[in-house]
């Protein structure tokens, strides 16, 4: 076979010309093409390759900290070092200054080069050989990358504010010519009308700002020992007129005997009626006979449940993949596109996620799975008061009633969606 | 299909109920007789069997949008060339691009102009003049 001849041949060549091999060995350490170093105990080089001295410059003898950073002192956490400490290879990611004075990305690698006989007989490590490969170009790509992700998520919060406070300007510049033209022909009841578009609108311009305000702060969660399917009754007490005022029937399956939970339940409320509306929006949008919505509660293999299933039309994938994007909404002036990226962020400080089935004319389920090992710690004294039967009252402040938008919900997100447009 | 009085009649459709409110007030006391809908389903319940002489249309709309009701529209013998107004909050390359992927090029025959919201209104009322009297082309507001 070729490569067992290859072996051979080279084993030939080491047994008859050591020169020769020194001199490859030489080239070897030389033009490998990663930064290639031996450091002495008191962390001096006192060898380098050529890669690492075009690369770092310093002289023989100058310690690694120098010529890797222009450090005065040994890096805090010094692969190196901790070879001559316990005599094992390390590894760990490091920035240095070149020459030239640029920054320079390297993974490097630190193992016993050469031992000595110590005290006791015991052999140490005196010399350490470093291996560094630079992945400046990676880090490089990977910051272009982030950077690039940021300025798209800056655009399309900015674009999605643009198009809410449009349909908001819009509404007002209505409100003006519905009253300046009642004003002018004499129709007291048409100004009356200018008015209240004007009001209207003032209020949605309110809301927006407040809810980008708590969405941008974000709210410290109260953690409770709190009953899952009380805050899913609360929520389904809520809207059970709403959806049957829609034509939609609001149905409960809460599993009996689910334990109390550490919970933030004005946020868990808020996520449920979030979710609920949602549905009940997507069945009324459907227009389909029969419509439902099934607000679902489970406990099973240490995972909580949250289900919000509907008989709506689905979404198709296009949709699934924004629905958590900032400002988008399926509902067009009705929606403000927070709804479920606020849900989601809540349930995400509980340590769950949130999970969607949906395909268009299937109708669509939400579930919020909170693993119960990894959900956040009390936040208040376990006792009477802690134990929360129902939902707080800032809960319903928080949480979007079943009123129309702009209604007068406060800090509410007002309608919310799925993702809203 | 103009009312008996010979006033133009004229479709508002946008969910947003107080943008229905300002343009029909507008385009009533432009002289238009205005009906009015809040979304694409029962806009295409209320052309049907009396097609309006211009279509005032949103674009996002919950339901379908106001695009899916254009194409409808465009395959329909009856309402092929109705004129059509679009709205929408979105930039115009948005709506552009929108319009190019629902049909061939400009929403196919017929004529179409789009308008930004917040309109500028005397732009806009020009607008549903010149389409409603066959003086339009692609146009933007």
């Amino acid at each position: 076979m070729k490569g067992q001849d290859s072996v051979q041949d080279m084993r030939i060549r080491e047994a008859g010309d050591p020169e020769r091999l020194m001199r490859e060995n030489e080239l070897l350490f030389e033009r490998v093409p990663c930064y290639v170093s031996v450091l002495d105990r008191e962390l001096r080089v006192v060898r380098a390759n050529r890669r690492m001295r075009e690369t770092f410059g310093g002289r023989r003898g100058a310690h690694c900290y120098r010529v890797y950073k222009r450090r005065d002192a040994p890096c805090l956490e010094c692969p190196a070092l901790r070879v001559f400490q316990d005599g094992l290879e390390h590894t760990s990611r490091q920035t240095g200054i070149t020459a030239s004075g640029e920054e320079a990305h390297y993974v490097v690698t630190a193992a016993p080069f050469s031992t000595v006989r110590g005290p006791g007989g015991t052999r140490v490590v005196d010399h350490v050989i470093e291996m560094s490969v630079d992945i400046t170009h990676e880090v490089q790509l990977q910051r272009e990358m982030l950077d690039a992700e940021r300025l798209a998520a800056v655009g399309q919060t900015v674009a999605g504010l643009a198009h809410g406070i449009k349909n908001i300007l819009m509404g007002m510049e209505g409100g003006v010519y519905v009253m300046r033209s009642g004003s002018r022909t004499g129709q007291p009841a048409r100004v009356e009308r200018g008015l209240e578009m004007l009001d209207r609108n003032l209020a949605k311009v309110s809301a927006l700002v407040k809810n980008l305000l708590a969405f941008s702060k974000g709210s410290e969660p109260r953690v409770a020992l709190t009953e899952p399917n009380h805050v899913a009754q609360e929520v389904l007490d809520l809207y059970t007129q709403s959806a049957l005022r829609a034509g939609i029937e609001l149905r409960a399956m809460l599993q009996p005997g689910i334990p109390l939970a550490p919970l933030d339940a004005a946020g868990i409320h808020t996520c449920l009626a979030n979710l609920v509306s949602n549905a009940i929006d997507a069945c009324h949008a459907c227009d389909r006979p029969n419509g439902f919505v099934e607000l679902r509660t489970s406990d099973t293999d240490g995972v909580l449940s949250f289900e919000v299933a509907d008989s709506g039309c689905g979404m198709d994938q296009e949709i699934r993949r924004k629905i958590f994007t900032t400002f988008f909404t399926t509902k067009g002036a009705g929606g403000t596109g927070l709804g479920l990226l606020m849900t989601r962020k809540i349930v995400q400080e509980h340590g769950g996620r949130v999970e969607v089935d949906s395909r268009p004319g299937e109708g669509t389920v939400f579930r919020i799975r909170l693993p119960r090992r990894r959900l956040p710690d009390l936040t208040a004294p376990v006792g009477d008061e802690a134990v929360t039967a129902g939902v707080p009252a800032v809960a319903a402040s928080l949480a979007p009633g079943p009123e129309p938008a702009g209604a007068s919900h406060g800090t509410s997100p007002g309608r919310t969606d799925h993702g809203q447009a | 299909m103009t009312d008996p009085g010979g006033r133009p009649r004229v479709l508002v459709v946008d969910d947003e109920q107080d943008v229905v409110t300002y343009l029909a007030a507008a385009l009533e006391d432009e002289g238009f007789d205005v009906a009015t809908a809040s979304n694409a389903e029962d806009a295409e319940r209320a052309l049907i069997g009396r097609t309006p002489d211009l279509l005032v249309l949103d674009i996002m709309m919950p339901g379908h949008s106001g695009l899916a009701l254009f194409k409808r529209l465009r395959s329909d013998p009856v309402t092929v060339g109705l004129p059509v107004v679009f709205l929408s909050a979105c930039s115009a390359a948005d709506v552009v691009s929108g319009l190019a992927s629902t049909s061939n090029g400009h929403g196919g025959a017929g004529v179409v102009s789009y308008f930004e919201k917040p309109v500028v209104l005397p732009a806009f009322l020009e607008a549903a003049r010149a389409l409603v009297h066959g003086a339009g082309a692609v146009s933007r507001g």
